[in-house]
């Protein structure tokens, strides 16, 4: 191809105008997504008063029997945590959205977004009464997530790896009851996300997310259990504190709450380790029927609802 | 003609290829995407991609396998759309990822960390399958090539195409598993592989079809094949609106309807009537894959601009890809006018004619022809010993994969099972027979010399996949978090036991105090002055209050902690200040 | 194969279409660099620039890790020092008087605070680790006691080895946990 000198040095200018262009178009528009301080704690309520307002998804629930020992590999014979929900004493109040948001970050959605009804919430208003990821026990949302970020522990959590993530939304395809909520948009660039806990970090555009069961109150409870057992042991002559390491030598995560239930203020919501006899969930829920939605109700959910008494 | 198909194809291209670029750079959001599933038209178009992948492979392996004739120039097309399919079908699932950047982790790979690929899941099994099928039918492509240049190495097309026959099927299993696994109602059923087949199937013929249109020629055989497809795939339609009620009619209307006007000759005769039908089985059969991936398609979603966009850029790119290729083909395809199949309105005798006068000029190069009517020979067949060292080879290091990687499960309790892992052995064996093949024919076939630039490629192409092997073994880094650390958090502890007390003691006391309650010798007689025993009579003496205050404001030689304890920190530090003297006392008494 | 003999299609030679193809190709590519170069940056990390002599302070008066950075045997933080507690002992008699002038000139520096260089999304509680037996020089290495601080580098790889039991055999640790959540929120 013939090409004299003069259009040589044309194209050659605008290829140089170009990359000048392409270099400084952000500048201007980063300062602009650096102006707002973040949204405020009103933007939030106002947004967990409207999903509360929009919610229309009815569950359909089931009997289901008292949750026990996890059957999948290498479980823990001594944890399952889970929750119960209180359907006779919940009245649909929304506090729990609206503390486990604060809890774990959740972000904002555009409006667009919640006009459509697609909110970022871990806890959604079903038949009005809150709702999450069950933590099922044979979770298919973790059989086909191929990278394995969606992950089972042996306490019995659903956890998720939010950096071994690829996106693929295989997960939320196959969760029977949508639990899963995937992050659509850039919520820290589009200054839609605050980060009210600093345990839990804000997650990236193009993730998985769900309700985690306060995941990293659980890891905080338990590295610091562990630590203190192991002190208490060291000094193993000393006799009190002996005394205290063996009421407990094993952690069962004692006194643990989640934020939605530390928020209720009717105590709707349950949190405790379905293995431990001493545990909140377990007496409390000793004379109630337990109910789960239909459709996970083969799949060993440990979020349950429960009504009436037996 | 193939050079206004080209235009016409770019002219779609490139606004698809901004709607990709948008994409991209906003992510799912961009595109229509079903409210429950969460997926949307890049996986609808994958499955139509895919599907029209299988066109090449099936036509020409399985034809070739069988002994089934068909002319060289159909057979080259039908590889080469193929080809230009695959190409889409990979981009496809990977702009759907949310988070691209670690498309990678899909594959069954072992990183740096130890993280394995979760092999349960059907998207790995997809992602591998697919990625084996394209390298095969890449191979399979250029063996055709060089195989028209230098005879000699036609007699190892057919041992390629036996293997390239059960890995279609194969492959388009997988991609049914995709959502017969699921708990989507609208995808479950056993009969998914079957559908997908007979889907894939007929779109694939449809697409040479339509391709063999543009050639201005016609292959009576794959049109009643089309024909046959469409009865097969109303069957099953009957069969799925039994099973659940879902019938998409226009799909019906396009793939189940309209194919039946072949039956009259003036639709079958004229070459644009055949185009007319070849193109409204396409769109019919990417309705119904569209249908099938969106069941809530109307409800809570619709199609947009990026979705058109991302479907001009599929089938403009096709066009630019495939025709242009072809254009550089022509020499490979036009210069031997008697394999040019029937012209439009001949009938199959001339291909006859050209396999008989190829069988001619093949004996004279010593090549064996099996007779007419004997297709399979197991075990004495030519095919059979150049393929049973490859075969071999493959079968161990497919035994070999799927042991280790069914050790190389993610997690301790992800369930243990052969079937996670058993739709990986077949891509795996026939990936390792080819290239042990290959390697046979390298080292082996003495006719078969390899061109400077080709050698270059080659070790380029090698290059390049260690290079993306050693960056996804590497993993990426993640951001540090960026926050400060600084001093210990004043009243961080509210409940103070015994242990946490001890943790306290040890952090903030023990440098002098010593962990055992007596003083740490070295430090405390080398700068300071002794301080008073602290046994226990001396503890009670002074009484709980008291030490607290001096634990808080400090006193002669010790600091003042009120900064940085709370009062129940401190409450807690004496009584195990207590406690370690009762313990001291206690064995002196002893 | 050769295919210098073909022909470039007469699109490429100018005008109006090429224009819009340049058009077409700058604006997909934008937007493939913007997707392609949003990475986060790889974390870097530099020597300290704190001056403190770890070597006068551990090896030769035995002050364990944990006497200033307070949480290394206790909490998730190991914690750096602030000023009262350098003064716990530089407010009494010492032997080296030089140390508690520089520190008085210093002022600005202190409390001394740095970055975290451990990413959100992991958890890392030094308590435990002290408790389970693991010594700070087992990861921090001994080149602090040259001054050498903050040259250390982890990464997932080295904690994943030592929890799986690959490295430090020799010390008897007991197994650790390798389930994702574990270590990561």
């Amino acid at each position: 191809m013939g090409m004299d000198r003069r259009e040589f040095i044309k194209s050659c200018s605008l290829v140089a105008v170009m990359g000048l262009l392409y270099g400084c178009r952000k500048l201007p528009l980063d300062e602009v997504a650096r102006l707002g301080d973040g949204p405020t704690l009103k933007q939030f309520e106002d947004e967990v008063k409207l999903a509360v307002s929009q919610a229309k998804k009815q569950l359909d629930l089931v009997k289901v029997s008292r949750p026990g020992p996890l059957s999948i590999p290498g479980a823990s014979p001594l944890n399952r945590f889970g929750m119960a929900i209180d359907l006779d004493l919940c009245d649909g109040c929304g506090e729990c959205i609206l503390a486990c948001n604060k809890e774990n970050n959740v972000p904002l959605v555009p409006e667009d977004d919640a006009a459509r009804g697609r909110f970022m919430h871990w806890v959604d208003m079903r038949s009005g009464a809150p709702f999450m990821c069950a933590h099922c026990g044979k979770a298919p949302c973790e059989r086909v997530c191929p990278t394995g970020a969606a992950n089972h522990t042996p306490d019995g959590l659903s956890a998720m790896v939010y950096k071994r993530c690829a996106g693929s939304r295989f997960c939320g395809a196959n969760c029977p009851v949508q639990a899963r909520k995937f992050n659509f948009n850039d919520a820290q660039k589009l200054g839609l996300a605050r980060k009210f806990n600093k345990e839990v970090p804000l997650r990236d555009k193009g993730v998985m997310e769900k309700c985690s069961l306060c995941l990293h109150r659980l890891q905080n409870d338990r590295l610091k259990f562990k630590t203190q057992l192991s002190v208490a042991v060291a000094a193993a002559g000393n006799v009190s504190v002996k005394n205290a390491a063996e009421n407990a030598t094993e952690w069962r995560g004692r006194g643990v709450t989640t934020a939605c239930s530390d928020a209720c203020k009717r105590r709707a919501i349950i949190f405790g380790n379905w293995l431990d006899e001493k545990s909140p969930l377990v007496q409390l829920t000793k004379d109630r029927v337990l109910y789960a939605p239909r459709e996970i109700a083969d799949l060993d959910p440990s979020v349950v609802f429960m009504r009436g008494r037996r | 003609m193939f050079r206004y198909l080209m235009l016409a194809g770019l002219a779609l291209f490139l606004p698809g290829l901004c709607a990709l670029g948008y994409s991209l750079y906003e992510g799912p959001s961009a595109w229509m995407l079903d409210s429950r599933t969460f997926w949307g038209t890049p996986i609808s178009l994958f499955v139509f991609w895919v599907g029209l992948a299988h066109a090449g492979t099936l036509l020409s392996a399985v034809f070739l396998a069988l002994d089934i004739k068909l002319d060289r120039r159909t057979a080259l097309i039908a590889e080469l759309s193929t080809l230009a399919s695959l190409v889409f079908a990979g981009i496809f699932p990977l702009m759907h990822l949310g988070y691209l950047q670690n498309f990678y982790m899909v594959a069954p790979f072992l990183d740096a960390r130890g993280n394995f690929a979760n092999v349960s899941s059907p998207l790995v099994w997809d992602f591998c399958c697919i990625a084996v099928y394209a390298i095969l039918s890449l191979l399979f492509f250029v063996m055709h090539l060089k195989a028209r240049v230098n005879p000699a190495l036609d007699k190892y097309r057919k041992p390629m195409a036996w293997l390239l026959f059960p890995l279609v099927l194969w492959v388009h299993t997988v991609v049914s598993l995709d959502f017969a696994t699921t708990f989507v109602p609208e995808w479950r059923g056993a009969f998914f592989p079957v559908y997908f087949i007979a889907g894939a199937i007929f779109s694939g013929i449809a697409l040479v079809n339509l391709l063999l249109c543009t050639e201005g020629y016609r292959v009576r055989l794959l049109e009643r094949l089309q024909l046959i497809c469409s009865w097969i795939l109303c069957a099953i339609w009957f069969w799925d609106f039994l099973l659940k009620g879902t019938f998409f009619a226009s799909a019906f209307i396009f793939a189940g309807v309209l194919p039946q006007l072949r039956l009259v000759s003036v639709f079958r005769e004229n070459r644009w009537g055949r185009a007319a039908l070849s193109v409204s089985v396409l769109f019919g059969l990417f309705l119904e894959r569209f249908y099938l991936v969106s069941p809530e398609y109307g409800t809570s979603s619709s199609f947009g601009w990026i979705d058109l966009g991302l479907v001009a850029f599929s089938v403009g790119g096709f066009m630019l890809l495939f025709f242009g290729v072809r254009r550089l083909l022509n020499r490979y395809a036009e210069n031997a006018g008697a394999y040019f199949g029937e012209v439009d309105g001949s009938d199959m005798a001339k291909v006859e004619e050209a396999e008989d006068a190829e069988r001619v000029a093949a004996s004279g190069l010593g090549v064996e022809k099996s007779k007419k009517g004997f297709y399979i020979q197991p075990w004495s067949s030519e095919e059979y010993r150049i393929l049973r060292f490859p075969l071999l080879v493959g079968i161990a290091v497919a035994l070999i994969f799927v042991v280790w990687a069914w050790g190389q499960l993610p997690f301790v309790n992800v369930e243990l099972s052969l079937a996670n892992v058993l739709p990986l052995v077949y891509p795996v064996m026939a990936l390792a027979t080819v290239m042990t093949l290959l390697a046979r024919i390298y080292f082996v076939e003495k006719s078969f010399v390899l061109h400077r630039r080709e050698k270059i490629l080659g070790v380029a192409i090698l290059i390049l996949a260690g290079a993306c092997a050693g960056t996804f073994f590497a993993g990426g880094a993640s951001e540090t978090s960026g926050a400060s650390v600084d001093v210990a958090a004043f009243g961080e502890n509210t409940n103070v036991d015994l242990a946490q007390s001890a943790l306290v003691w040890n952090a903030r006391c023990a440098t002098c105090h010593g962990r055992d309650g007596k003083f740490n010798e070295k430090f405390v007689r080398e700068y300071y002055p002794v301080p008073p025993k602290l046994d226990l009579p001396r503890l009670d003496s002074l009484g709980t209050d008291s030490l607290v205050k001096v634990v808080l404001n400090g006193r002669v030689n010790m600091s003042a902690y009120a900064n940085r304890l709370t009062p129940a920190e401190a409450y807690g530090l004496v009584n195990y200040m207590r406690s370690l003297a009762a313990r001291d006392s206690g064995e002196g008494a002893r | 194969m050769r295919f210098s003999g073909i022909k470039m299609p007469g699109l490429l030679k100018g005008g109006l279409f090429c224009w819009v193809v340049v058009l077409f190709v700058v604006v997909f590519s934008m937007f493939l660099a913007d997707f392609l170069l949003e990475e986060p940056a790889v974390p870097e990390r530099g020597m300290s620039s704190i001056p403190f002599d770890h070597a006068i302070h551990g090896d030769s008066i035995g002050l364990d890790c944990s006497a200033c950075h307070t949480g290394a045997r206790a909490s998730a933080n190991a914690y750096m020092p602030s000023m009262a507690d350098c003064m716990d002992c530089h407010r009494l008699p010492m032997n080296d008087k030089l140390a508690e002038e520089e520190m008085q000139v210093d002022l600005s520096e202190k409390p001394w605070s740095h970055k975290r260089h451990l990413p959100d999304h992991v958890v890392f509680h030094h308590g435990v680790h002290a408790a389970a037996g693991v010594a700070c020089a087992d990861c921090h290495g001994t080149g602090f006691r040259q001054n050498r601080y903050g040259g250390e580098k982890f990464d997932m790889q080295s904690c994943i080895r030592c929890h799986r039991g690959e490295t430090f055999k020799e010390r008897g640790f007991k197994p650790a946990a390798t389930y994702c959540a574990a270590c990561h929120r």
